[in-house]
C-alpha cells in the first residue's frame, strides 16, 4: 500500500540480520541490511559459502535470523509464505518426478493445497495458473507428465508454479548452473518478458520484484539492473557494470576468509577462503 | 466331520474375514499409491513391526483383545510412525536409519514382553505362543470377528476423511516436501496426517493379514496401479481394484487349501504385478536420484517474443 507521500512499501526489508549455524564459531551472515522495492530486478551475487542460500532461507521463513529482522511485503517471512507473497525456485529440484501428475497440476499445487478435495478451485485461480504457464512458455507442454520434461522445461514449469501464486517477489536461486549460452539467452528473455508483462498488469506499487541469486555475474548482468554482493556482509553496487574484476576480487577474497569484518576499503589481504555452508 | 455349530462358526468367521478384508484392502490400496511414490515401503515395514511392540505391551498388561488391545497396538504404531518422523527432522538421521532403529527396537520389545507374558500365563505358554506367533506374523481367518470389522470400517472412514480434507496438502508434501514448506503449505500436519493414516491402516490389517505381510498390501497394489495409468484418480481406482481382486483370490485359496491367508493374498498380489509387467512403461523412467541440475536445456520451445504494451 502506498504511504501518504505516494512511495510504495518495500517488498523485502532486511534489517541488520545476522545468522550463525549452531556449532559454528563464525556467523554465516553478518549485519545484512538490504531493501528490495516493487518492480526491482536485483541480483544477489556471491561465491560459494558466502551465505546466499542462508539469506534466501531466512527470507522464505525456513530459517530464523539470530539477530535482526526480515519483513516481506509488510509481514513476517512465514506469514508471507503462507499468503503467497514470496515465491522461490531452488537450484535443485527435489520433487519426486515419478508422480503421475501433469505440469498443470504441479503448477496449481501451491494455490490449491489448502482446499478440501470436494471444493473446485475458483476461476480466478485457474486464470492465474494459465497466465503463469503462458508467461513462462510452459503452456506448450502443460498437459505432459512432470517427469517427461527436459531440464529447461522443468525450470520453466517451476517458475510458472512460483508465478501462479501471484507473489510480490520471485526468488530464483542459481538458475543458470549447467546451462549453455543459448539457454542463458533464453532464460534472460523469459525473465525480461515476465517482468514486462507483470509490470504492465499490476499497479506500480505492486509490481513484481525479481531476485536472482548466483555466483555467476553473467547470469545477473543479463537480467538485473541492481546488484548486491554478498560475502557474509552486503556491498551494494548500482549496476552490474560497476563490478570490475578488481572490485570483485577484493569483495570475494576479503570477507569469505572469515576474519573479523573490516571496512571493504581497508586493503587487507587474506589467506585462502574458508568454506562455510551457505 | 464338523458339527452344525462348528460349520456355522466357520461360516460366520469367514463372513467377517471377508468384510474385514474388503475394508482393509481398500484402505491399504489408497495409501499404497503414496507409499510407493514416496518410497515409504520401509516405513510401512517399520511401523508394522512396531505393532508387535504394542502387542507385547498389551500382553504384559493382560490385554489380548477388545478395544483396549487395539488402542494399545494403535498407540504403539502411531508412536513409531511419529518417532521416525521426529528422528528424521530433528536429529537429521536418514529415514533408513531411523526406521531401522525403530523397527528392531519395537520388534525386540514385543518379542521379549510376549515371552515374559506367556511365562506368567497359566495355560501352556509354549504351544499357545506358537499359534500366536503364526497368527501375529501371517494373519488368521479364524480370529477375525465383528469387532475387527468394525475397527477396520471406522479406520477406513478416518482415512477417507483425512484424504478428503487434506488430500491436496498431503499430495503437495509428498510430491515436493521442500517446496511445500517454502510455499507455506501445512507440511508438518500433512506428514503427521499421513503417518497416522499409515499406522491406522496397519492396525486394521494386522489381525487378518499379519504384521509381516501388511507391508506387501501397502506396496503391491500401488506398484501395479502405477504401471497401468499416468492419471492419479485412475491409479487410485486401479490400486483398489487390484487389492480387492487379490484379496478375493487369497481368501478363496486360504479357505480351500488351508494355507495362511496373509501368504495367499500376497502371492495373489505378486501375480497381479507380474501380469502388468509386459505392459509398456506408461510413466517415463526417472532416475532414482533426481538430477542435481538439468544439463544443457535444449531450446526446444523458444520463449515467445513479447512486446511491452
Amino acid at each position: 500500500m502506498p504511504n501518504s507521500i505516494g512511495q510504495s512499501r518495500p517488498v523485502i526489508e532486511v534489517d541488520h540480520v545476522c545468522f550463525t549455524y549452531r556449532g559454528r564459531p563464525a556467523p554465516t551472515l553478518e549485519n545484512i541490511t538490504l531493501t528490495v522495492n516493487p518492480g526491482d530486478r536485483v541480483g544477489l551475487l556471491g561465491p560459494n559459502g558466502s551465505g546466499k542460500s542462508t539469506l534466501i532461507n531466512c527470507m522464505i521463513g525456513a530459517l530464523t535470523p539470530s539477530r535482526g529482522s526480515i519483513t516481506i511485503d509488510g509481514v513476517s517471512p512465514r506469514a508471507a509464505a503462507r499468503k503467497g507473497r514470496i515465491a522461490s525456485v531452488t537450484q535443485r529440484c527435489q520433487a519426486e518426478l515419478s508422480f503421475p501428475l501433469s505440469v498443470r497440476q504441479v503448477v496449481a499445487m501451491p494455490q490449491n493445497n489448502r482446499l478440501p478435495l470436494w471444493k473446485r478451485p475458483e476461476p480466478h485461480t485457474r486464470d492465474r495458473i494459465d497466465h503463469a504457464l503462458t508467461l513462462t512458455g510452459a503452456d506448450a507442454f502443460a498437459d505432459d507428465p512432470i517427469g517427461a520434461l527436459s531440464g529447461g522445461q522443468l525450470q520453466r514449469a517451476l517458475i510458472a508454479r512460483a508465478l501462479a501464486t501471484d507473489p510480490a517477489v520471485l526468488i530464483l536461486d542459481e538458475p543458470l548452473v549447467g546451462v549453455d549460452p543459448i539457454g542463458q539467452e533464453h532464460f534472460a528473455r523469459m525473465i525480461d518478458s515476465i517482468h514486462c508483462a507483470e509490470a504492465a498488469e499490476r499497479d506500480p506499487d505492486r509490481a513484481l520484484a525479481i531476485v536472482i541469486v548466483s555466483h555467476d555475474l553473467r547470469a545477473i548482468a543479463a537480467t538485473c539492473d541492481r546488484v548486491l554482493c554478498l560475502a557474509r556482509t552486503i556491498h551494494e553496487h548500482a549496476s552490474p557494470g560497476g563490478l570490475t574484476p578488481e572490485v570483485l576480487a577484493e569483495i570475494f577474497t576479503h570477507d569469505v576468509a572469515g576474519i573479523a569484518p573490516h571496512h571493504p576499503d581497508c586493503g587487507c589481504h587474506n589467506e585462502s577462503a574458508r568454506h562455510e555452508r551457505a | 466331520m464338523h458339527g452344525p455349530s462348528e460349520t456355522l462358526l466357520q461360516h460366520a468367521s469367514l463372513t467377517w474375514a471377508i468384510v474385514t478384508g474388503v475394508l482393509v484392502a481398500l484402505q491399504c490400496a489408497l495409501l499404497s499409491v503414496l507409499v510407493v511414490l514416496k518410497r515409504m515401503a520401509f516405513i510401512g515395514q517399520g511401523v508394522s513391526h512396531a505393532a508387535l511392540g504394542g502387542i507385547g505391551v498389551a500382553a504384559i498388561l493382560g490385554v489380548t483383545q477388545g478395544p483396549l488391545y487395539f488402542a494399545i497396538v494403535g498407540a504403539a504404531c502411531v508412536t513409531a510412525a511419529l518417532l521416525v518422523g521426529w528422528l528424521r527432522d530433528r536429529r537429521a538421521i536418514s529415514s533408513d536409519t531411523a526406521i531401522g532403529i525403530v523397527l528392531v527396537g519395537s520388534m525386540s520389545l514385543g518379542v521379549v514382553l510376549l515371552q515374559l507374558a506367556s511365562q506368567r500365563s497359566a495355560d501352556g505358554p509354549a504351544a499357545q505362543a506358537g499359534h500366536e506367533w503364526e497368527a501375529l506374523l501371517f494373519g488368521s481367518l479364524s480370529d477375525v470377528g465383528l469387532f475387527d470389522a468394525a475397527i477396520a470400517g471406522a479406520l477406513l472412514l478416518v482415512t477417507v476423511a483425512l484424504a478428503m480434507r487434506f488430500g491436496r496438502a498431503i499430495l503437495f508434501w509428498a510430491f515436493d516436501e521442500r517446496a511445500s514448506r517454502a510455499f507455506g503449505a501445512p507440511a508438518g500436519a500433512a506428514q503427521a496426517g499421513l503417518m497416522i493414516a499409515l499406522a491406522a491402516t496397519i492396525v486394521a490389517s494386522m489381525k487378518l493379514v499379519g504384521v509381516i505381510l501388511t507391508t506387501a498390501l501397502l506396496v503391491l497394489p500401488g506398484a501395479c496401479a502405477l504401471r497401468l495409468s499416468r492419471r492419479l484418480p485412475v491409479v487410485l481406482a486401479a490400486s483398489m481394484i487390484t487389492a480387492l481382486l487379490s484379496l478375493t483370490a487369497g481368501l478363496a485359496a486360504a479357505t480351500l487349501l488351508l494355507i495362511p491367508v496373509g501368504g495367499a493374498v500376497v502371492l495373489a498380489l505378486v501375480a497381479c504385478y507380474a501380469l502388468t509387467w509386459p505392459l509398456p512403461r506408461l510413466i517415463p523412467t526417472v532416475p532414482a536420484d533426481p538430477p542435481s541440475r538439468p544439463e544443457t536445456p535444449t531450446p526446444d520451445t523458444p520463449t515467445p517474443e513479447r512486446t511491452s504494451p
